[in-house]
């Protein structure tokens, strides 16, 4: 058991640094860089810079050293101090905006990921145990449109229901006079009135994957020997489903888990810039427009290092789950 | 029902039920079980021994339906008959029943324990369900019963996966769990056909001394007249939904009257037909399929005392040849004999 923890964990770190490189290489691919953003941003505005300005900014930046060097540089900053460096489009140190968003994107993402299985669990279960039923077919209808139907149509579809029937702005994730003050419990209280939106804007596609998933699986096991053997030991028909099935087709939900995370975490982007949340999404999609290196690299780098000790944690739990996984490694 | 007697069948029809069309599965079974005594079910591949031997625990597949009949049990140290057919659908009372009074084992030990709980879990399910006995001691009688039937090391046995055990030692467990509620029957269903020759042998002896030492009686499925002549006290033979012909063993063998009857023991290879060079006979054609079945007795189109305008007409009734046994042929063979079963059982 501990061997295969090890063996794992070792897994996860070097699968992390190619990772790593495999994110600063992305965020250098596109021509140009962040100077040239800088140049035809000012541009834009009307301040145009002169060619000395802008080879004095690369030198500042170290933007003309060689890439492994520059990636050398990045990653033993991060490593060994924490340091994500500075991000010159915000003027201010990578790891402070970043903070200031993270929680957000944080909470939302395990609060989706929370909502998905509370409601997919149950009900794959029910309609599996239920199938061909009317509930069974009614829950797959609504679980296809739900896989079919895009998230940012989604999400402008409530966005829309809100404010004409609520009369309230879905968009964000606060209300406008809870926007910049302290923490208060009616401010949490804000927050979770806003919360839902997203979270089944995020969350609706990855629901029905599960329900779909879950369904199958149990009625998978249904039909199994065991099962007819444990029957005729006199297990009543509930005991014997949660003992039995459900037990064995949690095994595909739970190894998906870190998949799912990075799934929700992709998605966010999109989901935050339509819908205006405070998250990282927005400023994900900022920083790779201004090449602003450090912020975006920083954040492909935590995204990826999420999925990944998603799928660790999603491993280990596997492992527990299953006494023959540990066997055959 | 007679005193003496346990579980009776009484004119069993099962059906299936697919796309509103129903087809007959089983067709007016009976049979009577002695207490302590083996009966034999026969016959060949799909004729409807798994079907009628599940229904007795009620736990036949949702696409197959018990239409009518009975199935009489008389529960240890009762004086009331139950009828099964009558108890509702997985309610409490069919769920004392299984496992606690009657028991049973199935033919495929690789996947009749769930891959993901231990072997101790599982067998001592039945004991912590039926007997309502703490954690602790419901581990002992466990270990106990899995030591009776010869697992060797049964308290570490009991921490094991499956995925540990062989198939022989699989189907032990398994008959450790059916017997460790000291049911009054146990159905077997092919407890042997999937295991290796000698594996087999040995199992076959477990159950003849469990047998022996319990006392139940015991409904043995099995398509291999070596074993019925090893194990059983009475046997019946099924050919397609319906039982042919039913009697004890020893006159079944000795005076085989149906033609299917004749023809199955004929094509059991035996010490004396290897001597004499007698050839093996293989029975004539296969059995039709389920959606198209012969009218009158169902043998008809294979049968060689076949009675043109008679044999498709009708179905013949089950006729007592003697105090017990039975056929249902309208052109039953003469006396003839073909084996006895001693020498089968070799
Ligand atoms: N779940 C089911 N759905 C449809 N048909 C079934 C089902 N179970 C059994 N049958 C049919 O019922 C008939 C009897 O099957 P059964 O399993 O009782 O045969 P069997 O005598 O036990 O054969 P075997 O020796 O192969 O185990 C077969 O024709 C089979 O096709
Ligand atoms: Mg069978």
């Amino acid at each position: 058991m501990l061997r295969i923890l090890l063996k794992r964990f070792g897994f996860m770190v070097l699968t992390l640094a190619a990772v790593s490189v495999v994110a600063f290489v992305l965020i250098q691919l596109p021509p140009g860089d962040f100077a040239d953003a800088y140049a035809n941003k000012k541009q834009a505005t009307g301040g145009p810079i002169s060619l000395e300005e802008m080879v004095e900014l690369r030198e500042r930046l170290g933007l003309n050293r060689p890439w492994s060097v520059q990636y050398f540089d990045w990653i033993s900053k991060i490593v060994l101090h924490g340091d994500f460096g500075y991000s010159w489009g915000w003027k201010r140190p990578v790891a402070d905006v970043i903070a200031e968003r993270m929680p957000f994107t944080l909470i939302l993402a395990f609060s989706t990921l929370f909502f998905m299985y509370a409601i997919a669990i149950p009900i794959g279960i029910y309609s599996a145990v239920r199938q061909y039923s009317i509930s069974d077919y009614v829950v797959s209808v609504v679980g296809y449109i739900g896989l079919a139907t895009p998230n940012f149509l989604l999400a402008l579809i409530l966005m829309y229901l809100g404010q004409k029937y609520f009369g309230q702005s879905v968009g964000g994730l606060f209300s406008p006079e809870f926007q910049d003050v302290d923490w208060s419990w009616a401010r949490a209280k804000d927050l979770i009135g806003h919360l839902w939106v997203p979270i089944i804007v995020l969350g609706t596609s990855g629901t029905a994957y599960l329900i779909r998933t879950l369904r199958a699986s149990v009625l998978d096991e249904l039909n199994k020997m065991y099962v007819v053997a444990a029957r005729a030991g006199g297990l009543s028909p509930t005991q014997l489903l949660l003992k039995y099935p459900v037990r064995i087709a949690l095994n595909p939900i739970v190894a998906t888990l870190g998949w799912r995370i990075s799934a929700i975490i992709s998605g966010a982007p999109i989901v935050g810039v339509v819908m205006s949340l405070p998250d990282t999404g927005p400023l994900f999609l900022q920083a790779l427009l201004d090449q602003d290196m450090a912020l975006a690299g920083a954040m492909v780098l935590i995204f990826a290092a999420l999925t990944i000790v998603g799928t660790f944690i999603s491993d280990i739990l596997l492992v527990m789950l299953d006494p023959r996984i540990s066997l055959e490694s | 029902m007679n005193d003496d007697t346990i579980l009776e069948v009484k004119d069993l029809h099962i059906k299936l039920k697919s796309d509103g069309v129903e087809f007959p599965i089983v067709e007016g079974v009976s049979f009577e079980l002695k207490a302590g005594k083996v009966l034999a079910l026969v016959g060949e591949s799909g004729c409807g021994k798994s079907v009628t031997s599940a229904s007795i625990l009620r736990l036949l597949p949702r696409e197959l339906d018990i239409t009518s009949g009975q199935i009489q049990f008389r529960p240890p140290g009762s004086d009331k008959v139950v009828n099964i057919v009558d108890l509702p659908k997985e309610g409490k009372g069919i769920r004392h029943v299984r496992g606690n009074q009657i028991a049973m084992i199935f033919q495929e030990p690789m996947s009749s324990f769930s891959p993901l709980h231990t072997i101790g879990n599982q067998v001592s399910e039945v004991v912590r369900l039926h007997l309502k006995v703490s954690k602790k001691e419901a581990r002992a009688r466990t270990v106990k019963m899995l030591d009776k039937v010869g697992i060797s090391d049964p308290d570490r046995a009991f921490d094991q996966y499956p995925y540990e055990f062989s198939g022989g030692m699989r189907q032990r467990a398994m008959i450790a769990k059916a017997l460790s509620c000291n049911p009054s029957v146990l159905i077997a269903d092919e407890p042997t056909t999937a295991l290796d020759v000698t594996i087999q042998a040995q199992v076959l002896d477990l159950m003849r001394e469990l047998r022996r030492e319990m006392g139940m009686a015991i409904v043995f499925i099995t398509h291999d007249l070596g074993v019925v002549a090893q194990i059983a006290d009475d046997v019946a033979i099924m050919y397609m939904g319906r039982i042919v012909e039913q009697g004890p063993v020893r006159e079944i063998f000795a005076n085989p009257r149906h033609p299917y009857t004749v023809n199955l023991l004929r094509a059991v290879p035996r010490l004396g037909n290897l001597r004499d060079r007698q050839k093996l006979t293989p029975i004539q054609g296969s059995v039709p399929s389920l959606f198209d079945r012969p009218t009158g007795c169902t043998f008809h189109p294979r049968c060689s005392a076949y009675i043109k305008g008679t044999c498709e007409a009708s179905v013949p009734p089950m006729v007592n040849i003697s105090e017990h046994h039975s056929v249902r042929c309208f052109s039953p063979e003469a006396t003839a004999p073909v084996a006895t079963a001693s020498e089968v059982a070799t």
